[in-house]
């Protein structure tokens, strides 16, 4: 279970293929399993993945946002959040700010570092961050104070590093069948 | 030769605490983990302990990581199914309709408040149909976005419930302002105008036909009548 205070906000980052949208289905049943929440996901190809019948899909954004606002206990992922998510949007900042009173779990899913405006990225607790360019690893290095950042520029494919403030990186590439153990 | 005793020994209850030599301080993993004694094995000869896929092994022992985490399943293993989940209160979330029991009779609750979420259901309906109406009209580039559609929701459910007043929509008009609004730009299209012409042809040939069938009948049934009388 996870107690108030320790509660998630994640961001899941990497380019195309990277398999990201695996590790947070994989994500997705390990909140299940784990602390027993139901997933909401926002999921613009939600006919192409399988997030399991413990999940609530969509590729609404709006019913997403009201499934969100009007529902209490649930770990969230907005996946494709590119081209979705709005960085100066009062009510999306508050999906940083505020989740974390109704829903124990958010989990977002991007492209890149600057799809989150500042004050999204300083309310992180997780980061899973695929290979970055070197530009983009001295931008999470600065971020979370940690050279070990800078390693994200040499992942390999599906390689990824897990950040958590004041914490070591945790670098890994696990197979499919274990994301669901993260 | 006997062991010299050590105070230190005493502290730990007698286990040997690891020190690490100098040498291995930057040696890191297969995976990129920097060896911390704290975490990591030692092997007999003072070495940081490797195992087949050269990752340190941890102290802790098992197969559960040194940060606690659960173990990665085995080759061949397949982790349990979670169980699956309702989601009946999600989906009346997602549209906006109230819960079940919630109030749905008209007026102000004693004491202040709004009633129930019927407002914002009646609302929802009318923005829906206004959008979709002014697609048809005027084109699909006037399709509102999620900002402007919520803020539209917003303003009709505080009208509707500043009147107590939510209207009821016949259930027909919403799909036939839909198909409308699909079939609607095709209409305008040259490809739909002479397919359209096509067929208007093919069904006014069709009915040509069967009226001067039905017409040469008529008329031999009174040309044989004439000549019977003639005869």
């Amino acid at each position: 279970m996870i107690r108030p205070g320790q509660e998630i906000i994640a961001a899941i980052v990497g380019p195309s293929l990277c398999g990201k949208t695996s590790l947070a289905i994989g994500k997705s049943r390990a909140m299940r399993a784990r602390h027993g929440l139901r997933s909401l996901a926002y999921d613009p190809w939600c006919a192409k993945h399988n997030w399991g019948p413990w999940s609530w899909v969509t590729n609404d954004l709006a019913k997403f946002e009201r499934a969100v606002a009007n529902t209490k206990g649930c770990a969230v992922f907005w996946d494709e959040s590119s081209d979705s998510l709005e960085r100066n949007s009062v009510d999306h900042k508050k999906m940083f700010t505020r989740i974390r009173h109704q829903h124990p779990a958010f989990f977002l899913i991007a492209h890149d570092f600057a799809v989150m405006s500042p004050l999204m990225r300083g309310n992180l607790t997780e980061a899973y961050i695929f290979r970055q360019s070197e530009e983009r690893a001295n931008d999470w290095r600065r971020l979370f104070a940690d050279r070990d950042l800078l390693q994200t520029a040499e992942l390999e494919q599906r390689e990824f590093i897990i950040k958590r403030p004041f914490q070591p990186i945790v670098r890994m590439k696990p197979t499919l069948a274990s994301l669901g153990n993260l | 030769m006997e062991p010299t005793a050590d105070p230190a020994l005493a502290e730990t209850g007698g286990a040997q605490p690891q020190t690490l030599p100098p040498a291995f301080e930057s040696v890191r993993d297969s995976i990129g983990r920097l060896f911390d004694p704290a975490k990591f094995r030692l092997d007999d000869d003072g070495r940081p302990k490797l195992d087949s896929m050269k990752r340190f092994c941890p102290l802790k022992g098992g197969r559960n990581r040194a940060d606690g985490s659960p173990a990665q399943p085995r080759n061949g293993q397949k982790l349990p199914e979670p169980a699956a989940a309702d989601f009946s209160d999600v989906d009346r979330a997602a549209a906006g309709a109230p819960a079940p029991g919630e109030a749905r009779a008209g007026g102000v609750i004693p004491g202040g408040g709004q009633v129930g979420d019927q407002y914002t259901a009646a609302a929802a309906a009318t923005v829906s149909m206004v959008a979709t109406a002014a697609i048809l009209v005027m084109g699909a580039h006037v399709k509102p976005d999620s900002a402007q559609v919520t803020a539209m929701v917003e303003s009709y459910a505080d009208c509707y419930r500043a009147y107590g007043y939510a209207p009821k929509t016949p259930p027909w008009l919403g799909p036939v302002i839909a198909t409308g609004a699909w079939i609607g730009p095709h209409l305008r299209t040259q490809e739909t105008q002479t397919n359209l012409q096509r067929f208007k042809a093919k069904v006014l040939g069709f009915l040509g036909a069967f009226r001067g069938r039905r017409d040469a009948r008529a008329a031999a049934a009174v040309s044989s009548e004439v000549e019977q009388r003639a005869a």
